[in-house]
């Protein structure tokens, strides 16, 4: 009997574990202002770009000022959260910016690099390391009599740029009621038919892939380039681009730039998961490209891997 | 003692007699069902996910037209989504994600439909609340009516219910 007991109780934690790691990478969510928003209702800030001035969308100071926004980010934050995704705060990642504001920014070889100057909107994204940006913005209709609220909503992948969800529209007109309770309504009204355009990209990921970004470059100091022949039976760029054939789903990806010292790949569709010690794990673009760059190292090429949040890699050929 | 004993047969005649005739009607439901002839025009929304739907259901008995009207418009929230109303409903979107699930799920939505208590939990009467059984009634032929109702539907609670029987898949599903 007891024997039984036990023989049951290991099913059961087998079936728990190969549940539990059968899953692929949750990608996050932030819910922020669209940038049109922002500039109508004068939240920007100046930025100077290595000598350009420029304006830039400042979340922090709509956030501050503007009560509404905070209501609806908390609104679409709540209905994630209902089904069962935890979009990150806004305005604790600007705090999360604030307080690591001294962290070295820069992103260079060990011997050497440029320094690179940091929007605060990069910042932002490179803190939050946010996979869908959910940007929203809204207009009031006013005639004097009634109201109406135009309301938008698009998800953006971060990595790819694409939208990949939206909803629009404009409620009915209201005489009485006040505007958070107007854009309460146009948020709910939408909801519904956005989270399901969401699930259709989500069902497409698992489907075709995970669309991510690749990108190779070459240190100057490296004696080789991505035309030279010394690595095989073809140009070192071919080699690559071979071996994105041979680990694409569906050898899906497309080369966008092809020179002597850089490559870009967009649209490069990589599985959700992958199965390692008999486990099914969920893969992103990061581990993915390990392997690309464990086979140039077995090349003797010495490379460097670096990564933006889940679906974004660049690979450094010459030096780590 | 005699006319204890036929009290008590009249007693259970009559009781044999309601439960058939409740049988009967709940069968007549049933097949009415199976048709799902109706059409479904959005009223309003509420913020938790709560749908205020005016349904136009054909039946062949008034009596049932409230009880089709629930299950017409639980249905048409699973299967067809619904269309904008103007300014009053944006466009809806099935929760089925895939054009044969109800004949993939037949087993599962033949119990969910059937016509039993609402204190069921598999039972799709626990979604779906009748504000107004008969708003509109037009005589369509001699036993065929066009009757209007309108219910409200709690979308929220019908998608978990659905997600957790795994008959649709969740937006967090696969992750």
């Amino acid at each position: 009997m007891k024997n039984q007991t036990n023989k049951l109780l290991l099913i059961v934690s087998l079936l728990f574990v190969s549940v539990s790691f059968s899953q692929a990478k949750k990608p996050t969510l932030m819910v922020v202002p669209a940038d049109n928003w922002c500039y109508n209702n004068n939240y920007s800030e100046s930025y100077d770009n290595q000598g350009v001035v420029k304006d830039i969308p400042s979340y922090r100071i709509a956030l501050q000022r503007d009560t509404d926004l905070d209501l609806v980010i908390t609104q679409i934050n709540g209905m994630l959260s209902q089904r069962d995704f935890d979009a990150k705060n806004l305005k604790s990642q600007l705090d999360k910016i604030e307080s690591a504001a001294a962290e070295e920014a820069m992103r260079s070889s060990k011997y050497g690099g440029a320094e690179v100057a940091e929007s605060p909107i990069d910042a932002l994204k490179k803190v939050a390391k946010a996979d869908i940006i959910l940007k929203l913005g809204w207009t009031v209709n006013d005639d004097g009599m009634e109201k109406a609220v135009t309301f938008i909503l698009k998800a953006i992948d971060s990595y790819t740029g694409k939208q990949i969800a939206q909803a629009s529209g404009t409620g009915a007109p209201d005489f009485s009621s006040p505007l958070p309770v107007l854009l309460e309504e146009a948020v709910a009204s939408h909801i519904d038919a956005f989270l399901a355009e969401l699930q259709t990209a989500f069902e497409r990921w698992f489907e075709k892939g995970r669309e991510c970004a690749v990108g190779i470059r070459v240190w100057d100091d490296w004696e080789y380039d991505l035309e030279s022949e010394d690595f095989g039976d073809d140009e070192l760029g071919f080699l690559i681009e071979e071996w994105m054939e041979d680990n694409t789903v569906g050898g899906a990806f497309t080369t966008m730039d092809a020179e002597a010292t850089m490559m870009n790949f967009e649209q490069v569709r990589i599985p959700m998961t992958y199965e390692k010690k008999g486990r099914v794990r969920g893969l992103d673009a990061r581990t993915w490209a390990k392997n690309l760059s464990k086979y140039l190292s077995g090349m003797g090429i010495e490379n460097k891997l670096t990564t933006v949040g889940l679906g974004e890699v660049k690979l450094y050929l010459g030096s780590k | 003692m005699k006319n204890l004993l036929i009290f008590i047969g009249i007693l259970l005649i009559s009781i044999g007699s309601a439960d058939a005739q409740s049988k009967r009607k709940r069968k007549k439901a049933d097949k009415e069902t199976a048709k799902w002839n109706y059409s479904i025009e959005c009223q309003g929304e509420a913020a938790g996910g709560t749908y205020t739907l005016k349904v136009f259901s054909i039946v062949m008995d008034e009596r049932l037209a409230g009880v089709q009207a629930q299950k017409n418009a639980v249905h048409a929230i699973i299967f067809q989504g619904v269309n904008a109303q103007g300014r009053k409903c944006k466009q809806k979107p099935a929760l089925a994600r895939s054009i044969n699930l109800e004949t993939e799920r037949e087993d599962f939505f033949k119990e969910f439909f059937a016509s039993v208590k609402r204190n069921d939990p598999n039972n799709f009467a626990k979604y779906v609340n009748i504000v107004d059984e008969v708003t509109d009634r037009q005589k369509l032929g001699k036993k065929k009516f066009r009757i209007g109702s309108l219910v409200t539907v709690n979308v929220g609670l019908l998608r978990k219910k659905l997600e957790k029987e795994n008959i649709i898949k969740s937006l967090s599903s696969g992750f």
